[in-house]
């Protein structure tokens, strides 16, 4: 007899305590992405396109009503860890070499990516696992996932060099003139 | 059939009893047609009878006719709201159509009425296990075990829990070998063994059991696909990338922790004096790692196009 056989009984009302969701039903499924690739190409693409992504795949996934939520949340996320990051780069380490910076400061924003992604994404892996065990057909990231993660890319490129030249502007003292 | 089976029985039990087991010897038998056509004749006879609504409602679920096999679990619950087994059969067809919450509300209240039904209990796990409530899916199987201490199957499900769960402790390999030892014969023991052995780093092991669970079953599609993905993860292209996934599963944070990791050490290792001198290589040997895990997977796929799966 193994070891689990002799574990005491279980409370019969913890037992029949029902723990299933909307979320737990398979309906609604269409082609989901995995949200753990998504969370990998978010480390080289930049939150904006990792959050666009997730937020789509909440639709794939049948969480249509965190669809508004996560994209809004992407771009005001993404906005203020660029300011933050960028801001605290150019004031507070300004002793640093520019080179240190530049690089602590990408570091930052994709850990600080990957950890968020990961934090929001945990019901996207329960769904994505149920879709698994269910045979649901999946989806794959190249084709509209790659198209993303490409326009969201450049807009970042874009917006990192206008959040910088702000922050420059609002936080750096202009040098005194004569 | 037996005579004992039906002996003191009023002759209507009896006819029920009669057509129930003719009914087990086709599902045995894998004849589902014909288990339905003596069921509807049973309905001629007895048209008030929840369980032969119920028991029909599985057999059509089996040959995907879901809509008459809904229909008929209204009809066994519209003449018995409190029936264990009806109730028992209207959550497998609901957790069938994917509708899971509802499925484990029919559960439930069939386990209120009937406690100690270790069907239910088996199939209530299942369901947890399906949607990934693995701790509660383990203490109903672990209930069930209680009131039918030999399943194979429920050993079985045990086995896969286990290795869903990656607990170190080896519960997995024995449960599986327990499910083997009740029903050497069962392709269930045999895919929960295969499954059980992918997930303790004994791949090839994983094989051969995948392998006599299709010898068991060939017609079963997810048998297929199990020995498929085992003797996909034992070709030599692969197997490196299996042990890599299977050490990296157990850890917190899974692939992202040796990312992250390496990631770290890459960024710091030529500011670091004793890492400096290597800082080239260490770079060099992640993104050798990362080229491998990219085409691993679709240089596999096309081997196994080349060398089929025999």
């Amino acid at each position: 007899m193994s070891r689990s056989d002799r574990s005491p009984m279980p409370d019969l009302d913890d037992l029949l305590r029902p723990v299933l969701s909307e979320d737990d039903d398979s309906g609604e499924l269409d082609r989901p992405w995995n949200p753990r690739m998504i969370l990998f190409w978010s480390f080289f693409v930049g939150p904006l396109a990792g959050g666009t992504l997730l937020a789509i795949n909440s639709r794939r996934l049948g969480l249509k009503d965190r669809f508004w939520p996560l994209l809004i949340g992407t771009i005001v996320g993404t906005l203020v860890l660029y300011a933050s990051v960028m801001s605290a780069m150019i004031t507070a380490f300004a002793d640093w070499d520019a080179d240190t910076r530049r690089t602590t400061g990408r570091m930052t924003i994709r850990a600080v990516t990957v950890l968020a992604g990961w934090l929001v994404s945990g019901p996207q892996r329960r769904r994505y696992r149920l879709a698994e065990a269910v045979d649901a057909p999946l989806g794959t990231l190249w084709g509209l996932g790659t198209l993303i993660c490409i326009v969201g890319f450049v807009i970042e490129l874009f917006l990192a060099v206008g959040i910088a030249a702000i922050v420059v502007k609002l936080l750096l003292p202009l040098p005194e003139a004569g | 059939m037996s005579g004992d089976a039906t002996e003191g029985l009023s002759a209507e039990d009896q006819s029920r009893v009669s057509i129930f087991q003719k009914v087990q010897v086709w599902v045995d038998a894998e004849r589902f047609d014909l288990a339905e056509r003596t069921l509807i004749q049973g309905l001629r006879e007895h048209p008030n009878d929840p369980h032969l609504h119920a028991q029909l409602a599985l057999i059509l679920r089996r040959l995907e006719r879901t809509e008459e096999a809904e229909s008929h679990v209204a009809r066994s619950l519209a003449l018995a709201p409190n029936d264990p087994y009806c109730l028992f059969v209207a959550g497998q067809t609901h957790a069938a159509l994917g509708r899971h919450r509802e499925a484990e509300q029919f559960y439930i209240e069939a386990l209120r009425q009937d406690p100690t039904d270790a069907a239910t209990l088996m199939a209530y796990g299942a369901l947890m296990q399906k949607t990934g409530h693995l701790d509660k899916a383990q203490q109903l199987v672990e209930t069930s075990l209680r009131f039918a201490p030999e399943n194979e199957a429920a050993h079985g499900m045990l086995a896969v829990i286990h290795a869903e769960r990656r607990r170190p402790g080896g519960q997995a390999m024995a449960h599986g070998s327990q499910s083997l030892q009740f029903s050497p014969d069962s392709e269930f023991s045999h895919s929960a063994m295969a499954y059980a052995c992918l997930h303790s780093f004994r791949p090839f092991q994983a094989r051969q059991h995948a392998r006599e669970a299709l010898r068991l079953n060939p017609a079963d599609n997810d048998t297929v696909q199990l020995f498929q993905h085992c003797d996909f993860v034992c070709r030599w292209t692969y197997l490196p990338m299996y042990y890599l996934a299977a050490i990296l599963s157990r850890l917190p944070g899974e692939q992202f922790a040796l990312w992250g990791a390496a990631i770290v050490l890459i960024i710091f290792a030529p500011k670091i004096p004793f890492l400096a001198p290597y800082a080239g290589w260490i770079t060099l040997s992640w993104v050798i790692l990362c080229v491998y895990t990219w085409i691993a997977h679709p240089l596999t796929k096309f081997w196994m196009k080349v060398v089929p799966t025999r």
